[in-house]
């Protein structure tokens, strides 16, 4: 297939003993959402994180638009990160001393665009995500929901061609989950973004276009019925 | 460069204006190092403060080289004893109108005119001290200015000499010596100091060090975020440093306030004796600017130190992983590199300035050591432990995920225990060398001794006889006794036989009997019988005049010891029936107050007065001390309080850090209250999580003590002593100190554990 | 869900009187509703009649309780067929996917594979649906959840019941 984006082939990774990722293979190809479901604990999230180049995997290769992960530096695999890459993760990931709308214009900032131009872009994208009324608030200060559709305004707002979702609703409550999803997957789909979707909720797995299953650190090949 | 400024500035927006977390992070962080700035900048500032007192002293002293064309100004001084105090008495007689005078003096006073020090001023302005201003009953003329006293509480006083200043021991011809350089100092007291300093500094660049890594593992969980969105490992550098830069330059700020502050109210302190001028306390400026720039350099270095752990993990974020384990082996070399510069002390000789610097250098590494080597211990003990009641296990675990916050800060707190172990030891050790008399000794403030001239001997002893207070008077001789020229002289004193028995209790006193104090052996020093020995006078010079020959007669009595205790002889007393006839020695006249008259003392140095320098008196519970001696006991002080001062410091480090600790873990701290757990298990598991690290503390600072000044008096060959029950107080000192702060945090604990604090990001 | 079916299956492992077949049915899959006679010899006569079954000997004394049956290729290949052919995806379907993933294991066919298939289907209906409710208003939003629900709730079990696999294989096989 031509226009695949990124490819994780044979991919191995274990913490001391336990492999968490033992021949574990995927695709995603452009504009695609995939997602990537699985028991807890099979490998869905090292799976995810060695995709994305913040965990390098034992062996195995990850390529992204042709190029391969392990074999970039570090400031490479960053300005990946920063560009390229968007993260949406359960919690933790905005920084609570910055207001909102400083955490979506964060990456942007640290591509070295000028605060006024990043706040402004960031503003933008909060409203396209529905939460530019708290702009200023802290992450303290507002709900879950509100705080995983940020996550998802800086998650998108350096026009990333990949958003890795890593269980963005498990915090969240059915109807903030829905909310969280429509509005990811409807911006991906205007951007053209791809998005790696780790979920054991099939409901939120149902956004995707296709799915991956992770068993014991391996993915399952399925054979799609005619 | 742009991005550099880019990062740089994030880095700022992350320190300042986060809300109220990172507002509590930033004023701990810039208070912790403000204070740490402060001592140092006060302690760069002692050099020139003992400077200007310098120079003032030297710039008092009479010039004694004879200048053409000069009527010179006779001098005299002495010192007057009241109560603890001692005024400073200077005599001056004018030849002429051209005669020189001191500095902060307009003209010459006369015999009923005098000046004042602002504090002899003031002493004798309280109507309490009446009998002072009996002593000096002189028309006040002047009040000295600052510029000329040598310290604010100096007790100093000019006035005119009269006709008898001609014989007056000194002549001036100018004022103002030029600065002496000082001698260098004994090797032994400079290792001393320095060995202070060391360990009274090395805490302090430890709590400086730890106060810019308040809220660690907030720190790097924030910096994991930043590296998740795709900052590269030099940002986050950047940003990090950028960060703890601007806690460091706000402490700088913060310290320098705090010092110009504490400077303003220097004037009201006297500590020890010791006083200064604020406008002395000006730092070097080398160490000044040595200050300012270590400061903000220390404070980004261990912050990039810090780093190394999390540079390389976006995921910080989502996991809390174990942190990578310390090693051991560049902590050990720390600390055998310094054994091996204590034991190879350079290769230099015992005893020179170079031989102080290796061994102190060898000194600060081991001091060093006990920090370096704690983090380890304190990881590599609690993976060890196992069990135990709940608020254990809390500890414990708690300690497994994360031992360097506690170990670092416990680490200050136990470099000053093993520093102060050391120092006590080694000051022990020494005491011993410097000899200096306990202090121990019987206090008496019912005899008196009183040194007077020959000339004046007879009219001393006939003032101190009428004067009020005085019960009884008995006058003795001193001389010296010499077996040759050029050998150490022993003291001799002659008494005739009513003074020994009023004085020694020695009732069968009989012409011609020679006694010695229990705490000499005469046949062992020498002093056999039939044997021809010199009597000698040091007359103020340093050649001895020989006096007569005396054959040692062939037998001596002992004093009885209890009575040595008050009017030591410090070596031989003869009757003058066991001399040979001698000129008129240097008269001792020994004056028993009475104790029913009230400053009895004050009244028999009023009535000497009138003798004016050519007498002198002291009473006899203060020990006479050599220079060396002094500058020990200064030392000696200096560095205890010196400690103490420094244990607080380390007290405040731990009671920051607790609260950041209980800070920075609200929330699973509010999740195990709400879970039921009761809050004094939680506060036991905060006290463990002191006790542990404290505890292991001390295992590793009380050896490294011992064992620092056991190499440091191998050295010297002396024997080590050391204090236990001075160790044992440190030790608790340290101790008590942990469990008062775990109390202080209690309040906190609770504010945290409210089920409030559940919401957060 | 179909008998026929399950009896192929379990006719899959070896030959069987109608008597037995019923038991083994019973003991399976039947805990609320074991079959009726009738049931057996009217599903196994209409096997017979397709070529999947076949009668493999009767014992002396005749009566149909003495015929024994086996499975033909064609009824082989019919089970294989129905084993991997996900269910539609409807509401209570746990018993049909039951029985199938039973059989799998019985005839030492891959469970795995019937879950996945069934999860393939199922995740499908469940795109169909949240592309329909993302166009839709409020009611069809409503309406579609609903079902989104149950079919989430399948697949719940189907996981759980692909993560107990092991258990259940060796319980069938006791
Ligand atoms: N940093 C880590 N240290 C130790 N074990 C880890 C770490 N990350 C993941 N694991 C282990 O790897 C396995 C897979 O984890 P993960 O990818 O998070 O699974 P999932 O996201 O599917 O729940 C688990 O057993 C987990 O315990
Ligand atoms: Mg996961």
């Amino acid at each position: 297939m031509t226009d695949v984006l990124l490819s994780g082939t044979d991919l191995r990774k274990s913490f001391g003993a336990t492999p968490a990722l033992d021949g574990a293979s995927m695709t995603v190809r452009r504009g695609e959402i995939v997602a990537v479901m699985g028991p807890s604990g099979s490998g869905k999230s090292t799976l995810l994180h060695c995709l994305a180049g913040i965990v390098a995997p034992e062996s195995g290769a990850v390529v992204f638009q042709g190029r391969e992960l392990s074999a970039m530096s570090d400031r490479e695999r960053s300005a990946l990160r920063r560009g390229e890459f968007g993260f949406v993760f359960q919690f933790g990931q905005l920084v609570p001393e910055l207001s909102l709308v400083e955490n979506v214009a964060l990456p942007l900032r640290l591509s070295g665009v000028r605060r006024k131009t990043a706040e402004s872009t960031a503003r933008e994208w909060m409203g396209r995500l529905e939460v530019d009324g708290i702009a200023d608030k802290r992450p303290g200060e507002v709900s879950g929901g509100q705080g995983q559709r940020v996550a998802v305004a800086r998650a998108l707002v350096t026009g990333p061609k990949v958003i890795f979702a890593d269980e963005p609703t498990g915090a969240l409550d059915s109807l903030n989950g829905e909310q969280v999803m429509r509005l990811l997957v409807s911006t991906a789909k205007e951007t053209g973004a791809s998005i790696v979707l780790v979920t054991h909720e099939p409901r939120v797995a149902a956004y995707s276009d296709r799915e991956v299953v992770v068993r014991d650190g391996k993915t399952r090949q399925v054979e799609l019925v005619p | 460069m742009r991005a550099w400024l880019n990062d740089l500035a994030i880095g700022v927006r992350l320190a300042v204006g986060g809300g109220r977390t990172s507002l509590a992070r930033f004023v701990l962080s810039t208070v912790g190092v403000g204070i740490a700035v402060a001592v140092l900048l006060l302690a760069s500032s002692v050099g020139p403060v003992l400077d200007a007192r310098d120079q003032r002293t030297y710039a008092n002293l009479p010039d004694a080289t004879p200048a053409a064309g000069v009527a010179p100004t006779h001098y005299a001084r002495e010192t007057s004893e009241f109560g603890e105090k001692r005024v400073n008495v200077i005599y001056l007689l004018g030849e002429g109108p051209t005669s020189p005078k001191p500095p902060g003096i307009a003209t010459l006073p006369g015999e009923d005119e005098m000046y004042v020090s602002p504090a002899l001023a003031a002493l004798l302005g309280d109507p309490a001290n009446t009998l002072l201003r009996e002593r000096f009953p002189q028309r006040i003329v002047g009040t000295l200015s600052d510029t000329v006293v040598e310290k604010p509480t100096a007790l100093l006083l000019y006035t005119g000499a009269g006709p008898q200043g001609r014989e007056a021991p000194l002549t001036a011809y100018a004022f103002g010596i030029p600065h002496l350089e000082p001698e260098p100092m004994d090797p032994g007291l400079l290792l001393l100091l320095l060995l202070g300093t060391v360990a009274l500094l090395v805490p302090v660049f430890i709590f400086l060090a730890s106060s810019t890594r308040i809220a660690g593992a907030e720190r790097d969980r924030r910096l994991s975020a930043l590296r998740l969105v795709g900052s590269d490992s030099g940002q986050v550098r950047r940003i990090a440093a950028a960060e703890t830069l601007v806690g460091a330059l706000a402490g700088l700020l913060l310290g320098g306030a705090l010092f110009l502050l504490g400077r303003e109210m220097a004037d009201d302190v006297e500590l020890m004796n010791v006083s200064v001028y604020p406008a002395d306390i000006v730092p070097t400026w080398w160490l000044a600017v040595l200050v300012l720039l270590a400061v903000p350099v220390l404070a980004v270095l261990t912050a990039q130190f810090a780093l190394r752990r999390t540079i390389i993990e976006p995921l910080g974020v989502v996991r809390h992983s174990k942190p990578v384990r310390r090693r051991l082996v560049w902590r050990v070399a720390v600390v055998a590199l310094g054994v091996v510069l204590l034991v190879w002390h350079g290769g230099v000789d015992a005893n020179s300035q170079l031989w102080s610097y290796s061994i102190a250098t060898g000194a600060t590494l081991i001091l060093l050591g006990v920090p370096i080597l704690l983090p380890y211990l304190v990881e590599h003990t609690v993976s060890r432990l196992r069990g135990g009641p709940s608020s254990w296990q809390l500890a414990i675990r708690r300690l497994q995920l994360d031992s360097g916050t506690s170990a670092r800060v416990v680490g200050g707190v136990a470099t000053v225990l093993a520093g102060a172990v050391a120092l006590q030891a080694v000051l022990l050790t020494q005491a011993g060398a410097f000899s200096v008399p306990d202090d121990h000794r019987v206090p008496s403030d019912v005899t008196m001794t009183v040194f007077a001239g020959p000339e004046v001997a007879e009219e001393a002893e006939r003032i101190v006889k009428n004067a009020e207070g005085t019960l009884a008077v008995s006058s003795v001789q001193s001389f010296s006794v010499q077996f040759s020229a050029g050998e150490s002289s022993q003291s001799l004193i002659v008494a005739d036989c009513d003074t020994v028995r009023s004085v020694y209790a020695v009732d069968d006193c009989v012409d011609g009997q020679v006694f010695s104090p229990h705490y000499m052996t005469p046949e062992a020093d020498g002093f056999l019988p039939g044997r021809t020995v010199r009597v000698v006078d040091y007359d103020g010079g340093s050649e001895p005049k020989v006096l007569a020959e005396w054959t040692y007669p062939a037998s001596t009595r002992r004093l009885p010891p209890a009575t040595i205790d008050r009017f030591d002889v410090g070596g031989l007393l003869a009757t003058p029936g066991a001399l040979p006839d001698l000129p008129g020695g240097y008269p001792t006249i020994r004056v028993q107050l009475d104790p029913a008259v009230p400053q009895a003392a004050e009244h028999v140095r009023n009535a000497l007065q009138s003798l004016r320098w050519r007498a002198w008196s002291s009473l006899d519970n203060a020990p006479v001390l050599s220079q060396s001696q002094r500058e020990y006991l200064t030392i000696r002080r200096g560095l205890l309080v010196g400690s103490v001062f420094t244990l607080l410091l380390g007290g405040i480090s731990l009671l920051v850090l607790a609260l950041e600790h209980i800070r920075e873990r609200r929330r699973p701290l509010a999740i195990l209250a709400a879970s039921g757990v009761p809050t004094g298990a939680l506060a036991r598991s905060l006290l463990w999580q002191i006790a542990i690290p404290i505890a292991l503390g001390v295992a590793v600072a009380v050896p490294a003590g011992i064992g620092l000044a056991t190499l440091i008096t191998n050295l010297s060959a002396d024997l080590l002593r050391v204090d236990w029950p001075g160790v044992a107080i440190m030790t608790a000192a340290a101790a008590a100190l942990g469990l008062l702060v775990s109390l202080l945090t209690l309040p906190f604990l609770r504010s945290a554990t409210r089920l409030d604090a559940l919401r957060t990001e | 869900m179909s008998i026929g079916h399950a009896l192929l299956g379990l006719l899959e492992t070896g030959p069987r009187h109608g008597y037995d077949l019923k038991r083994v049915y019973d003991e399976h899959f039947g805990h609320d509703r074991p079959l009726a006679y009738g049931q057996v010899y009217s599903t196994l006569s209409r096997l017979l009649r397709n070529g999947l079954v076949e009668e493999s000997g009767v014992e002396p004394g005749g009566g149909p309780e003495r015929k024994r049956y086996a499975i033909t290729d064609a009824g082989v290949t019919d089970v294989t067929e129905w084993l991997v052919t996900p269910e539609s995806p409807q509401i209570y379907l746990q018993s049909a996917l039951y029985t199938k993933v039973v059989l799998a294991l019985m005839s030492g066919r891959s469970a795995e594979d019937v879950l996945d298939a069934q999860r393939v289907a199922h995740l499908k209906a469940m795109r169909e649906l949240t592309a329909r409710k993302r166009d839709g208003d409020l009611a069809d939003q409503l309406i579609c959840d609903h079902a989104l629900f149950h079919l989430e709730a399948d697949l719940r079990w189907l996981e759980l019941t692909t993560a107990r696999l092991s258990d259940l294989g060796k319980q069938v096989a006791s």
